[in-house]
């Protein structure tokens, strides 16, 4: 046999995979510390010379140190610490202040990741759990109905001592863990009874972005594990009567529709967001207008609904689209992860945290160029916003778990080979 | 620095991001490929990963790898597909716990019997256990290591303990060239199914892992 | 656990396939779009634009300086430059619409609409580094226009000259090359001085508004000419004759009479025409005869037709912002659609649209987008972009409704009867339609003329507007026929 030929172990994406983690890694670092010392010359401020060293210093410590004390999926980490970090930068663009706070609010998000992964790793009885989680859900969903505060239309904010947080992205992961265990154990009446209550409960507070986020990741689901066509023909008529229901009973939907189809009806008012948008893309053309030199400012809510249309306006739309291939590849290794698993339960959790991610980011950036009605959702870690980042940290935390869960098993069956060889 | 110094620095700047970016894209996807054929190839070394133990019909003596967790039944997209007398298209599902032994649980109420009892989830099949779906019989053989009761038979969930042990943890990752032979896959194939397991497509020994793996040191 | 992994395999499927969605939705938009969204986007960029670019020039198409820049050094030996208009007030007053005044109280003047070319937008990277490696002061990119300012001066003299019109008249006059979409006086009155320190914005005839393309009007009796278009076009009702009996009753309780009163007439006394057929009733601009033809029509295809000619359309032209015109919506009473058949009841359009829509009768139905630049000159004197007329659209494609249409236009101008006596011009085949369109609130009429010289040795057409002056036949067709003889002139 092959003697000799090192670097090859059965972990699949542990220390053996330098050959491919170091060259990425270097060229993100390189990216990195040349953008933010850019950004340095532009007004001499010296947190961005701090960034210029932080940033590639922790993308480095990211990738290779934490894969040495938790299980991790590298490959994983190296994408998402990427998208993580152009967040900071651009935000850091945008408004110094608040790309700070994102790199805080990253700290956080990778401790939520480690955390979950290690759960999701090691837990193996989860109907306690999941029987926990279904009322907390409930309750957590009930609570901005009670106590919230309203936001762009939609009332889905709730503020505790102090803290702003938007309980539809805690939710978000709990759903995804029921969701994947009912279905898991075949109860899929139970699964949809439990989705349909959520859903109600954010079409209440009339947020309908995320609602339709979580239907379309439940109905993926759960055509998934059921593999009924009859069911995914239920669904699919379900969210088109939901979205003609939803266009008569609220208004501002109308207006979203309205303005989609010509914003330039209304240039200066409803209209003046989308035309924002895309005048910012197209004047970034294709390489963009230069770091630090457009003026991404104009575009309302340039921190969180419209940062894909910053990013295509100063770095230009080529880096938009790479931007994109980015996030098809994290799509790619966690529909992997997901197909590798031999549990019914960790594939389905992989799956959901894949497609929920796809799904997030084709809403919004479809709604940034004008594919589709703008919805209030957020793009998954480059947006601003604390329990955004978190939450996307976490899916991927779910995700490095069952990578990790696999990665576990495939030893075991290392292990059980030599033990038959070994027998008489 | 001075804004028209800084304009022409920017505007060179961002072709630079560009093919920065676009290289670390190509990398990213290389590597992803990289890991889907190294995983490929493992699967292909480790028949019997993922897999559990096998089914066997006593009589006539036919196999069929079990996996973790999987559906018995006639229809297509059963794990376990077999034609057989009274065997629904999706029968039951299975489920291999750790330390119990395999959890069979009738679909709808497929008449399904463990060790001639009303299988349910809570009973559990070990190395020898007869199971009778429909009207079929099939013996079940667990691998070594995997048959014996670690606890005392108790709902799974009631041991808190029993949510976080694992016997993974400490596990060395073993080199699988260390000299050894390469075990032959010893289960017979599957039939026809285009989502079949890569090892089950007719070799009868993986090849040498031959292909060398470079040094990457380069980047751009 | 296998059909898990197949259905997991279609999803990953399903989700590549929306990212190349979005991927090449976003390649399609822009290649389409961008340079509309651009050169909408050029007023914020304008407003933080350096100050370390020199502006380039903006003349005429005769090369007639218009807007230039004096170049300076100030005490810190920093290049500073102002914007120059002519010495002439009165040339000032008569371009100051296109171009757009400093303050940008004008909303979409060249300065602001086409800053990309003045303020060096449109430079190259090695344009950029050689003129930062020289050290000297860039220069944006010189711009020609299709605009004829002596041509707009005139108009101007004429305007205020004319005693018949007050002097405050508001209004607007368009001149184009229908042949190429060429626009040769884009003007807007009342109108101001850039150069005056004084604001304007709070004088009753609004001058700062640049009526011609931003002003939406009911077109009156000028939209016959898409009435008749629809007519045309409905087997049924071309060769019918209409009868014309002064009043045309709509429903029993009288309320909703139309009448022929181009001018007014006393209490009781109606214009009928007896017995037309529609050459003869556009002639005379028939209300009868076209509210009751529009009636029978249709309110859908009368819809049909207008849309055609552009209604409705989101006009996205390269160098101007054209306001949108609207044909009114659904579930119209009868009335309501005769009244549409005259130009009234809710059609809005703007006197640019009106002069599209002759252009397109005298260019065989063939409608050229309206272009203002004619040519973009990099400061070294290099020309980056020069005229390219295109195509906007085709409403009429059957030979047989062209000619006729043309033929009744050259009625209105040049055979008795017709209502548009005013403009004929001796040796040219000058067609037009006028129009008197009623306004609440408004004592007398706006007058409208539109119309174009049939010939391809001068292929000019204008749409005039007055407001609140009276017929179309009296006060704009003199214009328009002062406007055919300054430029058949020019031919000879």
């Amino acid at each position: 046999m092959a003697i000799g030929v090192r670097k090859q172990t059965s972990d699949a994406s542990g220390d053996a995979r330098l050959s491919y983690a170091r060259p990425l890694l270097r060229g993100v670092m390189l990216f990195f510390l040349l953008a933010f010392l850019l950004l340095w010359l532009k007004s001499y401020d010296e947190r961005a010379l701090m960034l210029a060293v932080i940033v590639p210093v922790i993308i480095y410590i990211g990738v290779q140190g934490i894969p040495r004390l938790f299980p991790a999926d590298r490959l994983l980490l190296s994408l998402t610490n990427f998208l993580c970090a152009l967040g900071v930068l651009v935000l850091y663009r945008l408004s110094p202040e608040r790309g700070l706070q994102q790199a805080v609010n990253f700290g956080v998000g990778v401790a939520a990741m480690l955390i979950c992964t290690v759960a999701v790793r090691y837990i193996r009885g989860w109907k306690g759990i999941v029987l926990l989680l279904v009322p907390a859900s409930i309750g957590l969903l009930a609570l901005p109905l009670l106590y919230g505060t309203e936001v762009y239309g939609a009332k889905n904010w709730v503020t505790i001592a102090g803290f702003g947080f938007q309980p539809s992205e805690l939710v978000k992961l709990s759903l995804i863990v029921i969701l994947s265990w009912l279905l898991s154990r075949r109860k899929v009446a139970l699964s949809i009874l439990v989705t349909g209550v959520c859903l109600g409960l954010l079409m209440l507070q009339k947020d309908l972005g995320t609602a339709l986020l979580y239907y379309g990741v439940a109905l993926l689901a759960i055509w998934a594990a059921t593999d009924s066509g009859l069911l995914l023909a239920l669904g699919c008529v379900g969210a088109g009567g939901a979205g003609v229901l939803g266009y008569r009973m609220f208004a501002h939907v109308k207006r979203r529709v309205a303005v989609w189809l010509n914003p330039w009806s209304d240039r200066q008012g409803s209209g003046y967001q989308i035309v924002q948008g895309l005048i910012a893309i197209a004047n970034g053309g294709l390489f963009g207008t230069g770091l630090g030199l457009g003026n991404p400012g104009v575009i309302p809510a340039s921190y969180n609904d419209y940062i894909f249309a910053v990013i295509c306006h100063e770095f230009g739309v080529l880096f938009g689209i790479v931007v994109l291939l980015f996030f098809l590849a994290l799509i790619m290794r966690g529909i992997s992860i997901a197909r590798q698993s031999d549990s019914v339960f960790h594939s389905l959790l992989a799956l959901c945290c894949t497609a929920l991610i796809g799904l997030q980011t084709f809403v919004i950036v479809g709604g940034n160029i004008k594919l589709i009605p703008l919805t209030g959702v957020t793009l998954p870690f480059i947006s601003y916003g604390g329990t955004s980042l978190v939450s996307s940290m976490c899916l991927i935390g779910f995700l490095q778990g069952v990578a990790a869960r696999n990665t576990a098993q495939l030893a075991e069956a290392e292990k059980r080979a030599r033990f038959e060889e070994e027998r008489p | 620095m001075p804004e028209e110094a800084y304009e022409i620095l920017s505007l060179f700047m961002r072709y630079v991001f560009l093919l920065l970016g676009i290289a670390a894209v190509l990398r990213a996807f290389r590597w992803l490929y990289r890991e889907h054929r190294v995983h490929k190839r493992q699967l292909k070394r480790l028949p019997d990963a993922g897999y559990v133990g096998e089914l066997t019909v006593p009589d006539t003596g036919k196999h069929w790898p079990l996996p973790a967790e999987g559906t018995l039944g006639s229809g297509a997209g059963c794990d376990i597909r077999v034609k057989g007398k009274g065997l629904r298209r999706l029968h039951c599902t299975f489920r291999y716990v750790k330390g119990r032994g395999l959890e069979v649980t009738p679909v709808r109420g497929a008449e399904t019997l463990l060790d001639r009892a009303a299988a349910r989830p809570g009973r559990y099949a070990l190395s020898g256990s007869t199971i009778e779906a429909g009207q079929c019989l099939f013996e079940v053989r667990l691998f070594a290591g995997m048959h014996a009761p670690k606890r005392a038979a108790a709902d799974e969930d009631e041991r808190w303990m029993d949510l976080f042990f694992d016997e993974s943890i400490g596990q060395d990752p073993l080199d699988p060239f260390a000299g050894n032979a390469i075990p032959q896959p010893n289960i017979a194939g599957l039939e026809d199914d285009p989502f079949a397991d890569p090892r089950y497509d007719g070799e009868t020994a993986p090849e040498p892992d031959d292909e060398p793996v470079e040094d990457d040191d380069d980047f751009i | 656990m296998k059909s898990l992994r197949a259905n997991i395999w279609k999803i990953a499927i399903l989700l590549t396939a929306l990212f190349i969605l979005l991927i090449a939705y976003g390649a399609y938009s822009l290649t389409t779009y961008g340079s509309r969204w651009f050169s909408t986007s050029a007023n914020t960029y304008l407003r933080s634009a350096k100050q370390n670019v020199i502006p380039g020039d903006v003349q005429d198409v005769n090369g007639v300086t218009l807007l230039t820049a004096n170049v300076a050094e100030d005490e810190n030996g920093e290049t500073t430059w102002s914007r120059v208009w002519p010495a002439d007030q009165t040339l000032r007053q008569s371009v100051v619409h296109v171009l757009g005044d400093s303050q940008n109280n004008v909303s979409n003047g060249v300065e602001a609409f086409m800053a990309n070319y003045l303020y060096g937008f449109e430079a190259t990277f090695p344009e950029r580094l050689g003129s930062f490696l020289s050290g000297q002061t860039r220069r944006g990119d010189s711009l020609t226009l299709t605009i004829d300012s002596a041509l707009c001066r005139q108009i101007t003299e004429w305007i205020a000259q004319d005693e018949a019109l007050p002097d405050d008249v508001r209004g607007a006059v368009v001149v184009m090359n229908w042949q190429t979409g060429a626009v040769l006086a884009e003007m807007s009155f009342p109108s101001f001085d850039p150069l005056s320190s004084r604001s304007y914005r709070n004088d009753a005839g609004q001058p700062y508004f640049n009526r011609a393309i931003q002003g939406k009007y009911a077109p009156g009796s000028t939209f016959k000419i898409v009435t008749a278009a629809g007519i045309l076009a409905s087997p049924e009702l071309r060769s019918q004759s209409f009868t014309c009996s002064g009043i045309l009753r709509m429903d029993a309780s009288g309320a909703h009479d139309i009448t022929d009163a181009g001018t007014r007439l006393a209490e009781g006394q109606v214009v009928s025409h007896g017995q037309l057929d529609l050459q003869t009733a556009f002639r005379v601009s028939c209300n009868n005869a076209f509210a009751y033809a529009a009636w029978q029509l249709g309110d859908e295809q009368l819809k049909k037709t207008a849309q055609a000619f552009g209604f409705d359309d989101n006009f996205l032209f390269r160098d101007i912002v054209l306001e949108n015109s609207a044909y009114p919506g659904a579930d119209r009473s009868d009335w309501e659609i005769a009244m549409t058949g005259i130009g009234q009841s809710g059609l809005l359009l703007t006197p640019m649209h009106l002069c599209l829509i002759a252009s397109a009768i005298a260019n065989n139905g063939v409608m050229m987008e309206p272009r203002l630049l004619e040519r973009a000159e990099t400061a070294a004197g290099a020309e980056r972009l020069h005229f390219t007329s295109a195509v906007y659209r085709t409403p009429l494609t059957d030979p047989d409704t062209i000619h006729s249409l043309r033929s009744y236009m050259y009625d209105v101008v040049n055979t008795a009867g017709g209502t548009g006596r005013a403009a004929s011009l001796i040796g040219w085949r000058v067609c037009g339609k006028t129009g008197s369109a009623e306004i609440d609130g408004q004592e007398n009429t706006n007058a409208w003329f539109t119309g174009f010289i049939d010939s391809e040795k001068a292929p000019y057409s204008v749409a005039i507007l007055l407001e609140d002056v009276g017929g179309g036949g009296t006060y704009a067709a003199p214009l328009a026929q002062k406007i055919f003889k300054y430029l058949t002139a020019q031919v000879k």
